[in-house]
């Protein structure tokens, strides 16, 4: 998700949440914060070999699903393709041009492929916190202006480069000086068997970025508070959630050294993405084609649809391309997967720059700010005219 | 002194005889180092290959070019069909393909420098941030009646 939300408050009465507490809890950062305990808890007891493998199999069922439902609610329609026809029609061209080039010249292109990749994918990670944020604080009734945006941000993307350019740091430090290093700590300097670039920065300015990142995130406490002080109540404190779990993710899941827990954080983003992808795409599709409410079993139905088409669109792009592209061109298992876990997630970048942006003439308002109880209850009441 | 003329002009005749003889020589020792250059030129000329291949990195490089170029034409040849937004998309892939070249070139070209090491985080994040601006700033496409309402004013 983008960092563009128009501040808009849901009415008075209307529940801030897309589903409900325990659900948009638990899908923004509940499950984030509780495996950051879990693991920091259990990680020097267990095998860390388990934590791969089960980071294996979720990003089938959470991970890959997740960048086709991106594609899905873009691709699906011709109407939206033509609001966006460049990020429709020249961006795959150009993505396809970008996986080749790492096919073609696998030791030449594909590490800086892969390292500009590696530097975007939690930049991204970071504008979507800015962007569920400010959608939560329109929500909520906590407008983010100006200064709160710099605030935010500075705090969202410092802690972000903070732990890259440490991260990054450490694991080639690993693999250059010791070569003894296990294959667990190569695999940091390693993205798919194609070695990728360290930025080297002076640890002083590194450290200088850090402090101003926390003195950003207390800034931005402040202004919460100075907002509830402005509304002459507690303002929902749910407004800080993203932030708050970016700050597990970023923050305290490098302080603590737990390196599976990072290797978890685009499972956690995906997470919160598919919850305001389904709600966005179930408000907007059955909104659309009937006046009336339509009761939860046509919500379920189209929910179960819309999981079902994503899987398989996830194993199509992460599953059956790789291996199209071993067939077409004799290359590698791993640098097919480099490419293309690359090339689609860059694509998925510039995709959901706009997906939130699609206007359809059929329905009311922004679908970013309906609740699901827009849709299951009240039929009866509707169909009465009440 | 007749004797002594005589004998100056055998001395004069054997010294421009002598003279000429090493004239002679130098010619001819100039005139076979010549040859054997132009002979040696010649052969490394015909040995020279016809086509200087590219490296890798040149191919790269030369598909960036290329890429930017397609993108500058079909921007080019939509120039009456699309809007403002169109064309400012096209132009934000030509600085994308542009700042990945240069980032390859001069990181494979200088690697571990601190000072390149900055401008390439810089240089990389400033470009994140402007492609989340991509194809979103700018009026909408214009609807086809819109366009033909416009026309008619």
């Amino acid at each position: 998700m983008s960092a563009s939300v128009t501040p808009e408050t849901v009415s008075d009465g209307k529940s801030y949440y897309f589903v409900n507490r325990w659900v948009d809890f638990f899908m923004i950062g509940g499950i984030s914060i509780l495996a950051f305990f879990a693991i920091l808890f259990t990680h020097g007891h267990l095998d860390k070999g388990t934590f791969i493998v089960a980071a294996f199999y979720l990003q089938w069922v959470i991970n890959f699903p997740h960048f086709s439902a991106t594609n899905y609610r873009f691709y699906s329609s011709k109407e939206h393709l033509m609001q966006y026809p460049v990020t429709a029609f020249v961006l795959p061209f150009v993505m396809l041009l970008g996986i080749y080039a790492c096919i073609r010249f696998p030791a030449l292109f594909a590490p800086y492929f892969a390292s500009v990749y590696l530097l975007w994918s939690p930049y991204h990670f970071s504008a979507q916190s800015m962007g569920i944020t400010m959608l939560y604080g329109a929500r909520t009734g906590f407008f983010v202006g100006k200064r709160e945006r710099l605030a935010l941000s500075t705090f969202l993307f410092g802690s972000y480069i903070v732990m890259y350019l440490r991260a990054g740091a450490s694991a080639f430090a690993t693999v250059a000086k010791d070569q003894d290093a296990t294959p667990l700590e190569t695999l940091n300097a390693l993205f798919f068997g194609v070695p990728y670039m360290y930025f080297d920065m002076p640890a002083l300015l590194v450290s200088a970025v850090e402090a101003v990142t926390y003195a950003a995130g207390l800034i931005f406490i402040m202004f919460f508070f100075r907002a509830c002080r402005r509304a002459g109540k507690m303002l929902p404190l749910f407004a800080l959630m993203p932030m708050i779990t970016h700050a597990f993710w970023f923050v305290l899941g490098y302080k603590f050294g737990l390196f599976i827990f990072v290797m978890f954080i685009p499972l956690f983003h995906s997470i919160q993405y598919l919850l305001v992808a389904w709600s966005v795409h179930i408000n907007s599709k059955l909104m659309q084609e009937s006046e009336m409410r339509p009761g939860r079993k046509v919500v379920m139905s189209e929910t179960v649809y819309w999981i079902i088409a994503n899987l398989l669109g996830g194993f199509l792009l992460f599953g059956v391309f790789p291996l199209l592209l071993i067939k077409l061109t004799g290359t590698s298992l791993l640098i097919a997967v480099a490419a293309v876990y690359a090339g689609v997630q860059i694509h998925h970048f510039f995709v959901d720059g706009v997906i939130w942006k699609l206007r359809n003439n059929n329905t009311l308002g922004s679908p970013l700010m309906w609740n699901i109880n827009d849709l299951v209850t009240h039929r009866e009441q509707q169909r009465q005219g009440k | 002194m007749s004797e002594d003329t005589t004998t100056l002009s055998e001395t004069a005749a054997e010294t421009v005889e002598e003279t000429a003889a090493q004239a002679h020589n130098t010619l001819e020792a100039a005139t076979g180092a010549v040859k054997e250059t132009a002979a040696e030129a010649v052969e490394k000329i015909t040995q020279m290959p016809d086509i200087v291949p590219f490296s890798d990195r040149e191919i790269i490089l030369t598909g960036a070019l290329i890429t930017i170029m397609v993108i500058s034409l079909i921007s080019f040849f939509l120039k009456n069909r699309a809007d403002a937004r169109t064309h400012v998309s096209l132009s934000m892939f030509s600085v994308l393909i542009g700042g990945f070249a240069l980032f390859m070139a001069f990181k494979s070209a200088y690697p571990g420098s601190l000072l390149l090491d900055g401008i390439a985080l810089f240089g990389l994040l400033c470009m994140f941030k402007l492609m989340n601006q991509f194809e979103v700033t700018g009026p909408p496409p214009k609807k086809d009646a819109d366009k033909k309402s416009e026309e008619k004013t």
